[in-house]
């Protein structure tokens, strides 16, 4: 890209503002740093993915940066970075459901500034494919008639796996016992062996399992049929009406950063994101893109800690 | 068996074609150099490749990836050997005997026969894959988390009553590193544990951090505590670059032996190469006939480790190929790329996908070749490096373990905890204990306690489960053999004692 022409860029985008932000028109005056948790974890793969074609439309390098395993270590180090737009985060729901579940040391809503939610990827309730259900009503019925027999197996405690099903437990009502493994992985090993009977898992994994016979998709987490897995019910039109969940991951700048920024950063990822061949590299990791404006995200940050929120306190959660 | 010949040569003619030759040499020397630095993990930088991998077709980028990961184990023991910095978790072992054998002027061989022994195993392991794979994926179902227990207190068992010098002092160093592995977020309340509030203890404390501190910085204060700083760290004169006819003797059944526990390791989650060389030292240390050599350089105390770490890393690649589940850190990050590249991993993969599957098993045989090639003309320049008077050398190693641990994670509080091991270590030494049953307890601890916690939940509370499965019972009688095999001799000193005692 002509550095003619990215000036020309900020000037256009200078000249719709307010004056006296001069930050705005500065961005970006240097190199941009997304932060993820560990590498090859979906924000980190996802990161990665539009880290080439931001780069291109900003004009600087995109650099990805590493923090830590999972939990609320990348999150910080955004929340309290310089709100200049050189420094930002790619994570999922945890930034806003974390909170809710242990003490932070930020707050999800002044100290992080939602700029976009790139993808949302359902999870598939897959059983052994030894245990005699065909249907969410099947495994609803078997564990209302035999409480306390079944379990599933689920990775971090407060990520996708866990809250998903602890989700169904309560609009089902139904009891099923969580057996907790250090990640997803090691759960569907366990799946696979008949150590717990059940799981929500990413649509790969099912998908990989469901195709050799392994195991059995009863249902996919999201309100209508996905299109990153075709052919399976919704759980909301069978058995758990309503039921809905998604790993969701957003693009985050920290708080405080100019609005302006912000909107320059979203049009941008929301171009890359909409490039064919990043919508078919993020499908075939199970995830559909988005790209919504800031606002859209913001609303469903909302409104998904408001349902999270029951969901801990419905599971006793917070009280640790 | 033809299929197999017919499946190999297959796969041997998509491994040497010339691009994929290519990148499997780019694989294997970018991971004996990230090996060699200390710190900079295979993790890391198959995570940077990994965007730069999208544009090959999918044989070659896993080509090139693997020979990343496996070629970092050989190189790995270098720094291990040289300086007594582990470069990797899983070559901490190869410090015990690797680095007072480099003291003893001996580096050569002890970089030859790590060599060797990774190559031999690597190349066991690779026909092991393509002849057991799918047998050995169904095993690992039949390990579940009561078997893990057991076989994680046979482990810890065989450290305490393995270690050097006195047993209680080893059965305190065990229980101090369960307890630094307790530090963190509990994985089944998500409750914080030992953190006292600090973000940055809240994923636990690293195997890598407290390794490079206890082993790598204690030393470093160790040599300058001496009365007068040594001139160089060798203490002897260099004897020769390659092993003896008599090493080579010594060091073949060590080298079969930990082939055999690495390659069982490998496909089982969570065991990775640090549990496979410990459990291979364990087991080569109660079978010399000289236990009090190990420690003191005991060329078996190489190659076994060795042998064992890198059997492990390829038959890791088992349960990633043949199921689509991810053993380790880096096997997800393979499985990702393969993703990427549009190859649903699972049991189809081995069928659907031939041509990858058995491309990536010959391109293995190829890399850890290359590696061998690669590796023993570089003992030469190594065994230099420890010739370097000390004043120089010390100052690069502890920048370099800085810029190592720092790029672990990217998180400056780890330098920090390594200090912080680095200090407690030289106070431990100075009270006589030593590291391996520290970092044992370390490795084995959180497994454990999961595992424990995990079977008693599934059923339900009851703790019969540990002994009405035969795996896991079968584990349950070995520990109790060996304990029993250790304390009948304290049993009957007592009681002579106690004898005589009488008579008097």
């Amino acid at each position: 890209m002509k550095p003619g022409f990215v000036a020309s860029l900020l000037f256009a985008v200078g000249i719709g503002v307010a004056p006296g932000i001069a930050a705005a028109q500065d961005f970006p005056s240097q190199p941009v740093h997304i932060i993820t948790a560990e590498a090859g974890a979906t924000n980190d793969l996802q990161a990665r993915a539009i880290a080439p074609g931001l780069s291109e439309l900003l004009g600087q390098p995109v650099v990805i940066e590493n923090r830590g395993g999972s939990g609320v270590i990348p999150i910080s180090a955004v929340a309290t970075a310089e709100p200049d737009g050189h420094t930002l985060l790619v994570f999922g729901g945890g930034v806003w459901q974390l909170p809710l579940m242990q003490s932070v040391s930020y707050d999800p809503v002044e100290d992080i500034a939602p700029i976009a939610m790139m993808t949302t990827a359902p999870v598939v309730l897959v059983v052994n494919a030894s245990l005699d259900v065909d249907s969410v009503e099947d495994l609803i019925a078997m564990a209302k008639a035999e409480p306390g027999v079944l379990s599933y197996g689920s990775g971090a405690t407060g990520g996708i796996t866990h809250l998903s099903a602890e989700l169904f437990k309560d609009m089902a009502e139904v009891d099923i016992e969580r057996v907790a493994y250090s990640g997803a992985a090691q759960a569907v090993t366990a799946l696979l062996s008949g150590e717990v009977q059940m799981a929500f898992v990413g649509v790969n994994t099912a998908r990989a399992h469901v195709e050799s016979g392994a195991l059995k998709a009863l249902g996919v987490s999201s309100t209508q049929p996905s299109s990153v897995y075709p052919g399976v019910p919704p759980i909301a039109e069978a058995g758990v009406p309503g039921y809905s969940a998604a790993t969701v991951q957003g693009i985050f700048a920290p708080g405080g950063t100019p609005k302006e920024v912000i909107d320059l950063l979203n049009a941008d990822i929301v171009e890359v994101l909409n490039r064919p061949e990043i919508k078919e590299q993020l499908a075939s990791s199970g995830a559909e893109v988005v790209g919504s404006t800031p606002e859209e995200f913001a609303a469903y940050i909302a409104a998904d800690t408001e349902n999270m929120r029951r969901v801990v306190e419905a599971t006793g959660l917070n009280n640790q | 068996m033809d299929g197999l010949l017919a499946n190999l040569m297959f796969g041997f003619s998509i491994a040497l074609t010339p691009e994929n030759l290519m990148y499997c040499f780019i694989g294997v020397f970018l991971g004996t150099l990230i090996g060699v630095l200390p710190g900079v993990g295979s993790l890391a930088t198959i995570a940077m490749l990994l965007p730069l991998t999208f544009a090959l077709p999918p044989v070659s980028a896993l080509i090139m990836l693997a020979g990343i990961y496996y070629g970092s184990d050989y190189g790995g023991s270098t720094t291990s050997i040289l300086v007594n910095l582990p470069g990797e978790g899983s070559s901490v072992v190869t410090c015990i005997d690797g680095h007072p054998m480099a003291r003893q002027g001996r580096a050569g061989p002890a970089l030859a026969i790590a060599a060797t022994g990774s190559f031999f195993a690597g190349c066991v392991c690779t026909l092991l894959i393509a002849i057991l794979g799918p047998m050995l994926s169904r095993v690992a179902l039949l390990i579940n988390s009561p078997e893990y227990f057991s076989l994680m207190l046979l482990a810890l068992t065989c450290a305490a009553v393995v270690g050097s010098g006195s047993v209680i002092k080893s059965i305190a160093m065990v229980n101090l590193g369960l307890l630094i592995g307790v530090v963190g977020i509990d994985l089944n309340s998500g409750m914080e544990r030992y953190t006292f509030g600090l973000l940055s203890l809240a994923d636990g404390v690293g195997i890598a951090v407290v390794a490079m501190g206890v082993f790598g910085l204690t030393e470093i204060i160790k040599n300058l505590g001496d009365d007068e700083i040594p001139p160089s760290l060798l203490q002897k004169k260099i004897t020769g670059l390659m092993p003896r006819l008599d090493d080579l003797k010594q060091a073949f059944g060590p080298i079969l032996r930990g082939t055999a526990i690495g390659g069982i390791f490998g496909p089982l989650p969570g065991l990775g190469g640090t549990a496979s060389s410990f459990a291979s030292y364990m087991v080569e240390k109660r079978l010399a006939k000289d236990p009090s050599r190990f420690g003191n350089g005991a060329i078996e105390g190489v190659a076994g480790p060795e042998a064992a770490n890198n059997a492990n890393a390829q038959t890791t690649f088992i349960p990633m190929l043949t199921l689509g589940i991810p053993a380790s850190g880096t096997m997800a990050l393979m499985l990702g790329a393969m993703i990427m590249q549009g190859v649903v991993p699972g049991p189809q993969v081995m069928t659907a996908h031939a041509d990858l599957f058995w491309g990536l098993i010959a391109s293995m045989w190829i890399g850890n070749l290359m590696l061998l090639v690669l590796n023993l003309p570089l003992i030469g320049i190594w065994v230099r490096l420890i010739q370097v008077p000390y004043r120089i050398l010390f100052p690069i190693i502890l920048s370099m373990m800085g810029i190592g641990i720092y790029s672990l994670n990217g998180n400056p509080a780890d330098v920090f905890i390594m200090a912080f091991f680095g200090f407690a270590g030289y106070v431990l030494v100075k009270c006589r204990c030593s590291f391996p049953p520290l970092i044992l307890g370390l490795v084995l601890g959180p497994m454990l306690e999961e595992n424990f916690r995990r079977s008693l939940i599934v059923s339900r509370g009851d703790p019969t489960v540990f002994f009405t499965r035969p795996i896991s019972l079968t584990f349950l009688i070995i520990t109790a053999v060996i304990l029993a095999m250790f304390l009948m001799p304290v049993l009957k000193s007592v009681r002579h004692r106690v004898a005589s005692a009488d008579e008097a």
